[in-house]
C-alpha cells in the first residue's frame, strides 16, 4: 500500500519536474492549518513540493490546532492586522471572516490569466464559499458523513449489514446493544457526538430543516427534529445510546475500543478508526436514507486568503491555493487522508483509489450532499441547537418545550449576530 | 519635612531633583508596563463595553448599555456567575482547611519531612492544562482509577463529566487539589514565625492543643489566612484552563461554565467582544467590591500582633 501510495505521489506530481518559479522573489507566505495524524501531514508533504517548485517563494505551514482553535488565533491575528496570508478554515466562519473584509474575493484571481477552472467541481461544495456574487473560500478537505460499525457486533447481533434506513438504524442501536448479568450496560449500540453536525444528516433526510440559508425562517422545533430526538432520548434512556464527554475520548473512543457498536462520523476518522480499532473488526457505510431518500451535510475545510497580503504575497498566495487544489494534490490528500476526492480529475489521478470499498463508499457519498451550509455558518443557531440536543439526552429534558425555548432563543441570537456592523 | 510638605511641587522637585529622579528610573519601567499592559487594556475593555464589535469590523458600534441590559436579561450570565460563585467558594474554603491541617502536620517533626513538604507542593507548580488532564483519567469511566475503586466497592459510580450535575464538582477538585499546596507552604511559613513564648507559656498555664490552637494559634495566623482568602478568591473566580480542557462548560452549556470561560467563548469563539468587554467590566467590578467587603470584614477578626 505504502509502494504504491508513494508511486501514485511520484507519477502525479512527475510532470512537475524541477523549479518552475514565475513568482515574485522573496513573496514567502505563512499558511495556517488544522487536522494533525495523516491529514496534517499530507499537507506539509504538499507545502515541501510547492516549496521545491517554487525556490524563490517559501510556504511555511504552521498548525493552529483544531478547527475552532485556528478561528479564534484567526479572529485575534486579522484584529492586530498579522496572521498568515493563507488560512485553511472550516465552514463555520466564512460569513464573519468574508463579511469583515478579512478574506478575499477570490472570483477574479479564479477568472484571471493564471485562473481556476472549478466548471467540473460539484456546485454543492463551492456554494459554502460564495456569498453575495463573491467566493471566499474553497473546499479542499471535504468531508462527507460516514457510519463506522463494529462487523464482530453486528454478526454477534444477527444483523446482515449496515442499516439502510434510519428506522433500521434505532432497531439495530437496541439490538447491538449489551448487558451483564447485572444489567449494566457492556456495550452500547450507539455512541453519539456532542456536536449537531452528524444530526443534520438525520434530520435532512428525514424530511426536517432547522433554518433556511438567510435565517429568516429558524424551526429547531420542526416537528421532524422533534421525532427524531425523541427516538434518540429514548435510545439514551433505554442504554442502547451514549453521549460521552469529549475529555475522556468522547464518541471515538467508545467505538475503538469497542464499548459501542456504532458511530456517526465522518472520514475524518477514517484513519484513527481502521489503524487503532483494537479486539474488533471496523467498517464503514454511508448514512442511512429517510422519508427524502439520502441527504448529506456536507463538512471539512477549505483554503481562503487573506486581505492583508501584500500584492506580491497575494500572488505567491493564489500559486499556492491553486497548487493545492490541482487534481494531483487532491487526489494526494484523498489517498494519504481519507478525504474525498471530490472532482472528476482528482478521481482519475487517484488511480486505483475507489478499488477499495471503503474509499468508494466514501466517495458514493458525494452525490447526496446538500448546499447548505447556512446551520454551519451560524454560532447563534449552532449553540442553541448543540445545547438543546444536549440538555435532552443528558439531563433528560422535556424535547418540545427545550426545542421551543431554544427556537426563541436562536431567533433572537440571530437577529444580534447578523445585524450590520 | 513639614516645610518640605508645604512647598510648590516645582520647589521641592528642582530641590529633591535627584530623588526624583531615581524615583522614576525605579518606578518608571514598571508603570509603563503596567500602563500599557493593564491599566489602558482596562480602560478600553471598559470602552468597548458600551459598542457591538466582532473584533473584525473597522470601528465599533456604539450600543449605550444594550450589552449590559442583555447580559442581565440571560439566564446563561446569571449561571456562570452562580458556578464561578460555588467555584470560588468551594476551593477557597475546603483548600484552605485542608492546607491549615496539612501545614500544622507538616510543621511537626517528622520523618522525611522534606519530601512530604516538596509532594505537598507538587500539584501547584503543575501547569493546571497538566492537572486537568490528570483529573480527566483519574475520573474516566472506564480507565480510571475511581471506576476502578468503584468496581472494587461494587457500585456504579457516576460518571462525573458526562453528569450536567457533576461536572462542576469535578472542576472544583483540580481547583482544590492545585490550591492546597500553595496554600499549605503559605500556612508553613506562617506557623515557623509564630513567637515561641506565646506556646511556652501556655505549656505552662496546661492549655489543651486543641484550646492552644484556637486561641493561639488561629488568631496569630490570621494575616496570612487573610491573604490567602484575599488572593485565593481572586484566583478562584478567575478559573478557566480546567474548565476548557476538562468540559469546555458543558457537558450541557453552562452546567460547568465559569465567568471567564464564558468570557473568552463570547469574545473570541462568537465574535462578541463588546458583550466579552461589559462581562470583563462587571467581573472588575464585582472583584473590587468582594474585596473590599473583606478588607472591611478584616478589621474583626485579622490581629496584626499590635
Amino acid at each position: 500500500m505504502a509502494l504504491v501510495s508513494c508511486f501514485s505521489f511520484l507519477a502525479a506530481f512527475g510532470g512537475c519536474g524541477g523549479p518552475q518559479s514565475s513568482l515574485p522573489s522573496g513573496s514567502g507566505i505563512t499558511y495556517w492549518r488544522t487536522l494533525s495524524g495523516a491529514a496534517g501531514d499530507a499537507q506539509d508533504t504538499l507545502v515541501a513540493r510547492f516549496n521545491e517548485q517554487h525556490p524563490d517563494s517559501k510556504v511555511t505551514s504552521e498548525f493552529q490546532g483544531s478547527y475552532s482553535d485556528l478561528a479564534t488565533k484567526l479572529l485575534t491575528a486579522a484584529a492586530a492586522r498579522r496572521g498568515p496570508q493563507v488560512t485553511q478554515l472550516g465552514t463555520f466562519e466564512i460569513r464573519q471572516f468574508a463579511k469583515s473584509g478579512v478574506l478575499v474575493d477570490l472570483k477574479p484571481l479564479m477568472n484571471g490569466p493564471n485562473g481556476l477552472d472549478t466548471s467540473g467541481w460539484p456546485p454543492t461544495l463551492l456554494a459554502a464559499g460564495e456569498i453575495d456574487g463573491s467566493v471566499y473560500w474553497l473546499p479542499f478537505n471535504v468531508a462527507v458523513p460516514v457510519l463506522y460499525f463494529n462487523q464482530d457486533a453486528f454478526a454477534a447481533a444477527g444483523l446482515p449489514g449496515p442499516p439502510e434506513t434510519w428506522a433500521d438504524f434505532f432497531e439495530y442501536a437496541r439490538k447491538l446493544t449489551r448487558l451483564d448479568e447485572k444489567g449494566a450496560v457492556q456495550m452500547n449500540g450507539l455512541a453519539l457526538w456532542n456536536i449537531t453536525w452528524p444530526l443534520l444528516s438525520m434530520i435532512w433526510s428525514e424530511g426536517g430543516e432547522l433554518t433556511n440559508r438567510d435565517y429568516t425562517d429558524i424551526t429547531l422545533n420542526d416537528p421532524v427534529v422533534i421525532r427524531m430526538l425523541i427516538d434518540l432520548q429514548s435510545l439514551v434512556r433505554e442504554g442502547a445510546a451514549t453521549l460521552p464527554d469529549k475529555a475522556s475520548g468522547g464518541h471515538r473512543a467508545a467505538f475503538l475500543s469497542g464499548r459501542a457498536a456504532m458511530i456517526l462520523d465522518s472520514q475524518d476518522a477514517f484513519s484513527e478508526v481502521f489503524t487503532q480499532a483494537s479486539g474488533f473488526t471496523p467498517a464503514l457505510a454511508n448514512y442511512p436514507a429517510g422519508a427524502k431518500g439520502k441527504v448529506y451535510a456536507p463538512g471539512g475545510g477549505g483554503l481562503a486568503i487573506l486581505a492583508s497580503a501584500t500584492p506580491e504575497q497575494r500572488a505567491t498566495a493564489w500559486a499556492y491555493v491553486r497548487h493545492m487544489l490541482s487534481p494531483e494534490s487532491i487526489a494526494y490528500y484523498a489517498r494519504e487522508s481519507g478525504y474525498v476526492a471530490f472532482t472528476e480529475e482528482s478521481r482519475r489521478a487517484a488511480g486505483d483509489l475507489l478499488q477499495d470499498p471503503r474509499y468508494a463508499a466514501i466517495h458514493d457519498a458525494l452525490p447526496y450532499l446538500r448546499a447548505d451550509y447556512s446551520v454551519n455558518m451560524s454560532p447563534a443557531v449552532r449553540n442553541a441547537f448543540d445545547e438543546a440536543f444536549q440538555k435532552i439526552l443528558v439531563q433528560n429534558a422535556d424535547v418540545q418545550a427545550t426545542l421551543d425555548a431554544a427556537d426563541a432563543r436562536a431567533e433572537a441570537a440571530v437577529k444580534e449576530e447578523l445585524a450590520p456592523q | 519635612m513639614l516645610d518640605a510638605g508645604r512647598r510648590p511641587l516645582a520647589r521641592a522637585f528642582r530641590r529633591n531633583g535627584r530623588e526624583w529622579l531615581t524615583f522614576l528610573l525605579f518606578v518608571g519601567p514598571n508603570l509603563a508596563l503596567f500602563a500599557v499592559f493593564t491599566y489602558w487594556p482596562i480602560l478600553r475593555s471598559f470602552v468597548l463595553s458600551f459598542t457591538k464589535w466582532n473584533l473584525l469590523a473597522p470601528a465599533p458600534e456604539w450600543a449605550g448599555l444594550a450589552n449590559y441590559r442583555r447580559l442581565f436579561a440571560d439566564p446563561t450570565f446569571w449561571r456562570v456567575a452562580l458556578n464561578t460563585f460555588i467555584y470560588a467558594v468551594a476551593v477557597v474554603a475546603v483548600a484552605q482547611a485542608c492546607a491549615f491541617l496539612l501545614a500544622l502536620l507538616l510543621n511537626r517533626p517528622l520523618r522525611g519531612r522534606a519530601l512530604l513538604r516538596t509532594i505537598a507542593f507538587l500539584p501547584h507548580v503543575t501547569t493546571t492544562a497538566v492537572a486537568a488532564l490528570v483529573w480527566v483519567i483519574v475520573l474516566h469511566p472506564h480507565y480510571g482509577p475511581l471506576s476502578s475503586l468503584y468496581a472494587a466497592l461494587g457500585v456504579n459510580g457516576p460518571n462525573w463529566l458526562e453528569s450536567a450535575s457533576l461536572a462542576l464538582f469535578a472542576v472544583i477538585a483540580v481547583g482544590i487539589w492545585k490550591e492546597i499546596g500553595f496554600a499549605s507552604l503559605f500556612f508553613l511559613a506562617g506557623l515557623q514565625g509564630l513567637p515561641a513564648d506565646c506556646y511556652e507559656a501556655a505549656a505552662l498555664d496546661g492549655v489543651r492543643p486543641l484550646s492552644r490552637l484556637w486561641h493561639i494559634t488561629i488568631p496569630l495566623m490570621s494575616p496570612v489566612i487573610f491573604f490567602l482568602l484575599v488572593t485565593g478568591f481572586i484566583a478562584a473566580t478567575k478559573a478557566f484552563d480546567s474548565v476548557a480542557i476538562m468540559t469546555e462548560g458543558g457537558p450541557v452549556y453552562p452546567a460547568s461554565s465559569t465567568y471567564v470561560y464564558h468570557l473568552y467563548k463570547l469574545g473570541f469563539r462568537d465574535f462578541q467582544a463588546g458583550l466579552a468587554s461589559a462581562l470583563a467590566c462587571i467581573f472588575f467590578i464585582v472583584t473590587v467590591a468582594i474585596t473590599a467587603l473583606q478588607f472591611r470584614m478584616a478589621s474583626r477578626w485579622v490581629h496584626y500582633g499590635e
